[in-house]
């Protein structure tokens, strides 16, 4: 009886504290969207997304609609093996080549190639024809060619929600100048964005993906700014949590005689879900 | 275990529950509101616009003002067409303001939340015309344990009473961010800041040479680099370091011993990060030859190369 009290007690203390979380990343994301300032241009902070594995144009064209203007996007494509989205880029930005000059500052191999675009309206766009194989390759190539200091990876399937990039800006500015080496984004327990200065004195992008280095100079932060993942971290614990209440359950059924302890696990079950629902019932709002 | 606290913790998760319940409800019916409240937004804003250019002498009557819930959307309104215009007459939005209760309905919100949601309702009290009563009223937060809410505060005191904005901002007891002092700049745009930006640089209050060299860097201000100089050698590193920037920003000659001794006190990692910074500036090799050496000036051409985007011909 102990031991399921105990379960049931960290359950609710589990689920209660991740829908606070949640909550709290609501408000903060209210808050962000209230400084209008950020849009000035004055906050001293430029990110470039660096875009990996990409198939499609309209992921692109979404991230180049950011209103936020000290922010470009660095497209690494295989060019053998993205034929299609290739033309549709050329087609579509009018893209020419330049020369590519390589600064030195992280390991790059493989570039056959950098292209911008004709256009002034596209002028924050870079393409890079990289046949590096691996994505931490093709990443330290972005990091290379991007013009800004804050770095942002974004994986296949991965796309920020919308005005995301003027929300991380401010987030950034709320630091002393340069003074963030990364952005953790808690839901997925991983570095959002990067500094450059950050990933030079490790060598460029580390192998993993959830990689955390040990500078003190980190931002977490809760609300939600990518979409199109799989937080599979986030559904385990859920699906585990809601498991290990089931066979509580089950064990209280078979032991107890008393009505009580059930119904203390079915209102404790009802909590978990509840929490739950609010918690993507505020990602959504987010969305 | 004892039989109350079973009760006790049973009771708390079941009222636990009946609150998530009360969220998960009130979020849905939003939602479904969302579409007909947009649309008694846009019908308001016509009525609004007319008002704020004069073509409408009289307070109009908006389809916002009939119900409760939707003072707070009229507030919104009013502080996002208040951000967009310049120099408009805040008198005739006080007094729309004045007559549906939004800012006291902001106070009550205030009043009965912690951190960022009383953050958030005392900004939308900052964007909107206020009363001395606000002011008065909102000052009981000014020892907040949220900072968030203390910047608030600021900016509500700071909108009141344009002719004491830098005293306000110079008492202020902590150092601004960046964010902070961009924020305080779009106040500029509603003409509630002055533009003098020598005052502010010659203070010796921090927060008052913040204003000033983001004020410097945003109007592009060449004259001031001489300003400038002695912030880049003070012993304020962050102050230093936003004054190193603006510097360069207005593309100033990089021939200054503030200047190099500035970045001779940066590592190698913080130093091609400069490069690539004075490169996006548009400075020449020749220029930064005098702070790097030549050691380091492959690497520097190579940036420079870059974003000068040479065309491959051929």
């Amino acid at each position: 009886m102990w031991m399921m009290w105990g379960v049931l007690i960290v359950a609710v203390v589990v689920a209660g504290l991740r829908w606070q979380l949640a909550e709290r990343a609501d408000d903060r994301r209210r808050w962000l969207d209230r400084m209008y300032g950020a849009r000035s241009g004055t906050l001293g902070v430029g990110i470039s997304a660096l875009v990996v594995g990409e198939q499609r144009l309209e992921r692109c064209e979404a991230l180049l609609e950011e209103e936020y203007a000290p922010f470009e996007v660095v497209l690494i494509l295989n060019f053998e093996r993205s034929l299609t989205l290739v033309e549709d880029l050329h087609q579509r930005y009018h893209l020419i080549r330049v020369e590519y000059h390589p600064s030195g500052e992280f390991p790059v191999r493989g570039v056959q190639g950098l292209y911008r675009s004709r256009k002034r309206r596209f002028r924050r766009l870079v393409v890079v024809d990289c046949r590096a194989p691996g994505e931490r390759a093709a990443l330290d190539v972005g990091a290379d060619v991007a013009s800004y200091d804050y770095l942002l990876p974004l994986r296949r399937h991965e796309q920020l929600v919308p005005g995301g990039v003027a929300r991380l800006a401010t987030e950034l500015a709320r630091q002393p100048l340069n003074g963030v080496d990364q952005l953790i984004y808690a839901p997925m327990l991983r570095c959002l964005v990067w500094h450059r200065a950050a990933l030079m004195r490790v060598g460029g992008f580390p192998c993993r993906r959830s990689s955390l280095t040990l500078s003190a100079r980190r931002v977490v932060v809760w609300e939600r700014y990518l979409r199109g993942y799989t937080c599979l971290g986030g559904w385990c614990s859920a699906i585990l949590l809601t498991l290990l209440l089931l066979l509580v359950g089950v064990v209280v059924w078979l032991q107890c005689g008393t009505w009580f302890p059930l119904a203390a696990w079915g209102v404790v079950l009802l909590f978990v879900v509840l929490c739950r629902a609010r918690i993507r019932q505020l990602d959504r709002l987010q969305l | 275990m004892n039989g109350w606290f079973e009760w006790l913790f049973v009771g708390a998760v079941a009222v636990g529950c009946i609150y998530l319940s009360i969220l998960l409800c009130d979020a849905t019916l939003q939602r479904r509101r969302a579409a007909r409240e947009g649309l008694l937004m846009r019908r308001s804003v016509s009525d609004l616009v007319r008002m704020m250019v004069g073509e409408e002498r009289s307070i109009p009557r908006l389809s916002l003002d009939r119900a409760v819930r939707h003072r707070l959307l009229l507030g919104e309104l009013i502080a996002r067409l208040t951000a967009a215009v310049y120099g408009c007459d805040p008198f005739p939005l006080a007094k729309l303001l004045c007559r549906s209760k939004v800012d006291r309905a902001l106070l009550r919100i205030a009043k009965r939340t912690r951190g960022l949601r009383r953050a958030c309702a005392l900004k939308l009290l900052a964007d909107l015309p206020s009363f001395e009563l606000v002011v008065r009223t909102v000052a009981r937060y000014r020892d907040d344990a949220s900072r968030e809410v203390r910047f608030a505060v600021l900016l509500v005191e700071t909108a009141s009473d344009p002719h004491r904005v830098l005293q306000r901002i110079a008492d202020y007891e902590e150092p601004l961010s960046r964010c902070e002092v961009a924020e305080l700049l779009h106040l500029l745009r509603r003409g509630l800041l002055p533009i003098a930006y020598r005052p502010l640089l010659e203070s010796e209050n921090g927060n008052l040479q913040r204003l000033g060299v983001v004020l410097v860097e945003l109007f592009a201000i060449e004259e001031a680099d001489r300003l400038l100089l002695p912030l880049i050698a003070s012993q304020d590193r962050e102050l230093a370091a936003w004054a190193f920037r603006a510097y360069y920003l207005l593309h100033r000659p990089l021939r200054r011993k503030e200047v190099v001794a500035y970045v001779r006190q940066m590592d190698r990692i913080d130093r091609c990060i400069l490069m690539r910074s004075l490169a996006l500036a548009g400075y020449t090799e020749s220029q930064a030859r005098w702070l790097f050496g030549e050691k380091l000036m492959p690497r520097y051409g190579a940036l420079v190369a870059s974003f000068k985007r040479s065309l491959v011909c051929g």
